[in-house]
């Protein structure tokens, strides 16, 4: 058997012209002497030009080198590192380079926020106050006290202007003033109380402590920058509840009398307020620049101040007094405003904005439509119900088809019984016509058309008993209820019955 | 007249023989930087990896990704070649590697996936059964891969004992036993269907 197969293994290669001329020449002896021999080499030829029949050609790619090369180029250079450490490697240098940038220069934290802070500290940084505490007059702290506005710029009559609006929310706003206050408001009132000279500087060291802070709330810088300390609401409030505590302390019969025509918006707790005045100052500002507003932390040192306002205050002689607020800048129409909305969690500015025109809008024909309801209510009887006064017993009014009812009657169930009448009335009404038919041997369409209305109202009939039955219970069970409750809410819900009739 | 019409036979035939010494020269120069010689092998040898890829899978979907790969393992390992062997069998080898890897791939996916979706592919095959070609080629894909290679090798690529039993790493004996093995296996396999194929 072992010689069979090695015949055959030696035939297979023949036929592959694989063997050595030794082997050659063995198995083509062989061959010629053995039949089982040839026909096996029939069979493997057979077998080797099947399988290479078999091949089937497969069209040529012309652009396989191109996309070969192409895929080539794309392929990344052989990573030196295993990829996956690659998103750890990367933590690590990052942390590493921190950690040698802060050992070797310990302000880059700081460096990289002053970096940030930049931005901001352009606009920040030439804030100054609006006006100095001298420039401020009482009169203008008067009017603030008392008109919630203050003047920016006299010649534009623009006046910063704060306020509650119907929401109650605080806001302010840069506008135009709405009306010339008069100017000498302060010496009128003054002018009216009874005041000696002593009393008289009481009043302007308070108005005088009022400049100063009043000062630090308002800050103006270089291009149209300007920064409002929201705590100027407060600022009010303190200077309203110190002035009219002091100026009542000073001489309250005339105060009391005066204080009704001046109509001063007292707030609450004022003196709350007068107490906690040194509290409310922090040193957050909202900033309004031409390109945003934002809020920001300044602190101004009032010795540097000082020193400016000297410097200022010859330049300033010469030029207006106020600094004009522009922001025509931002907002290309002169009458817009911003309004600022601030509350216990946020601070909004809210901008006016164009009027919206409103569309056209179709309003369907309502004649036509009253023209559809009525056809459809045609062939309903109608439903009159009257409340007559001294009437003792509601009563039906054939011909007009009407109730008519005392005052007390109107409820529920007249209303549920005045229904029961008119469909009994169409019931009998159809019984009768049916009767008159019966003798006819056509049946008119019109009468079989009513029949089905009349289906209908019966079943509608029922719907109102069942109505009226659930009614009914609902009124013992509110009788119940009552029964069970204690006498002062028995005698509450009495009166609410009384009120309510069901 | 008759020698100048075999002179340019000679001539028009050149440029088609592929000699030992030009596949070596070209990766000589690729590896002594000219990148772009590379182009000319693969338009050498694409068309014989891209058969073998073929007619060992028998999937025509797959031919060009696979064989893409082939080439581009080439690239990369060109420059630890070795001028001993061929160049077209460290190819072959490669590539049957990688035809090898592809299968034992999908066997893995064959396991994991639906049934649905093998019977689809049964019955997109069993549209093409009438042809004796389709019946042979079925038969020659039942056998094993160890039988079934080295003799597509041979009897469809024309590959030499030597060359197979280098590409395949296989002694000598061995590819000529497998060979006649599978022949022998195709032979049992196409028994039932004798009376077809002679007619």
């Amino acid at each position: 058997m072992k010689h069979k197969y090695d015949d055959y293994l030696l035939l297979s290669a023949y036929l592959d012209n694989e063997l050595s001329d030794k082997e050659k020449e063995y198995i083509e002896k062989r061959l010629q002497n053995s039949v089982e021999l040839r026909n096996k080499l029939a069979e493997l030829k057979q077998i080797k030009e099947l399988t290479f029949s078999s091949k089937k050609e497969l069209p040529e790619n012309h652009y396989f080198e191109q996309k070969v090369m192409s895929a080539l180029l794309e392929e990344k250079p052989k990573a030196f590192f295993n990829k996956k450490w690659i998103p750890a490697l990367g933590f690590t240098a990052v942390a590493v380079i921190l950690f040698i940038s802060v050992k070797i220069n310990p302000d880059f934290y700081k460096n990289l926020i002053d970096t940030q802070k930049n931005v901001i500290s352009d606009y920040t940084g030439s804030l100054k106050p609006l006006f100095f505490p001298s420039e401020i007059s009482n009169e203008d702290l008067f009017n603030f006290a008392l008109f919630e506005e203050i003047p920016l710029n006299n010649n534009e009559n623009q006046v910063l202007k704060i306020g509650l609006d119907n929401s109650g929310k605080e806001y302010f706003e840069v506008k135009k003033a709405d009306n010339q206050n008069d100017r000498n408001n302060l010496n009128n009132f003054l002018s009216k109380l009874n005041l000696s000279n002593d009393k008289k500087s009481k009043v302007d060291s308070l108005f005088k402590n009022y400049a100063t802070q009043l000062s630090k709330h308002i800050l103006v810088g270089d291009d149209n920058a300007i920064a409002i300390n929201p705590q100027v609401w407060n600022l009010r409030k303190a200077l309203v509840a110190d002035f009219i505590t002091l100026s009542r302390n000073l001489d309250t019969k005339n105060f009391d009398r005066l204080i009704q025509s001046f109509k001063i918006k007292i707030p609450q707790h004022s003196v709350v307020w007068n107490k906690s005045l040194d509290s409310i100052q922090t040193n957050n500002y909202i900033v309004f620049t031409p390109d945003s507003v934002f809020t920001s932390e300044l602190t101004l040192k009032m010795k540097d101040l000082a020193e400016l306002k000297q410097e200022n205050f010859l330049k300033r002689n010469s030029e207006k007094r106020f600094h004009r607020i522009d922001f025509d800048s931002v907002f290309n129409q002169q009458d817009r405003r911003i309004k600022i909305v601030r509350s216990p969690n946020f601070v909004q500015v809210q901008v006016q904005v164009e009027e919206i025109e409103i569309p056209e809008i179709q309003i369907p024909d309502f004649n036509s439509l009253v023209e559809i309801i009525e056809k459809s209510v045609r062939n309903q009887p109608n439903l009159n119900l009257v409340v007559q006064e001294n009437l003792n017993k509601p009563r039906v009014n054939q011909q007009r088809r009407t109730l008519v009812l005392p005052p007390n009657d109107v409820n529920l169930d007249s209303i549920l019984e005045l229904q029961n009448r008119r469909f009994e009335n169409s019931l009998k009404k159809k019984a009768d016509r049916e009767k008159s038919n019966s003798d006819n041997s056509q049946v008119n369409s019109e009468t079989e058309l009513q029949t089905n209305d009349n289906d209908v109202n019966e079943d509608i009939r029922l719907e109102l008993e069942k109505l009226r039955e659930e009614v009914e219970n609902f009124r013992k069970q509110f009788k119940n209820y009552i029964k069970q409750d204690s006498t002062k809410e028995k005698s509450d819900v009495k009166i609410l019955i009384n009120n309510i009739e069901i | 007249m008759d020698s100048e019409e075999k002179q340019n036979e000679k001539e028009m035939e050149q440029p088609k023989i592929l000699t030992l010494d030009d596949d070596f020269s070209l990766i000589k120069r690729f590896n002594e930087g000219e990148k772009d010689v590379f182009r000319i092998l693969i338009n050498r040898h694409k068309e014989k990896v891209r058969n073998i890829v073929f007619i060992t899978l028998s999937e025509i979907d797959a031919i060009d990704d696979i064989s893409q790969e082939v080439f581009i393992t080439v690239f990369k390992n060109l420059k630890n070649f070795r001028y001993e062997s061929q160049f077209t069998t460290w190819l072959y080898r490669i590539t049957i590697n990688k035809c090898k890897d592809y299968l034992r791939k999908k066997i893995v996916r064959k396991i994991f996936s639906s049934v649905d979706e093998d019977y689809n592919y049964q019955t997109a095959e069993l549209d093409e059964k009438s042809d004796v070609r389709m019946i042979v080629r079925n038969a020659i894909d039942e056998l094993p891969d160890k039988l079934r290679i080295p003799m597509i090798l041979r009897d469809i690529e024309g590959l030499s004992y030597k060359e197979i039993s280098e590409t395949l790493q296989l002694d000598l004996g061995t590819v000529k036993s497998r060979i006649f093995r599978a022949r022998e296996s195709l032979r049992k396999n196409l028994e039932p269907m004798k009376k077809e194929l002679l007619a």
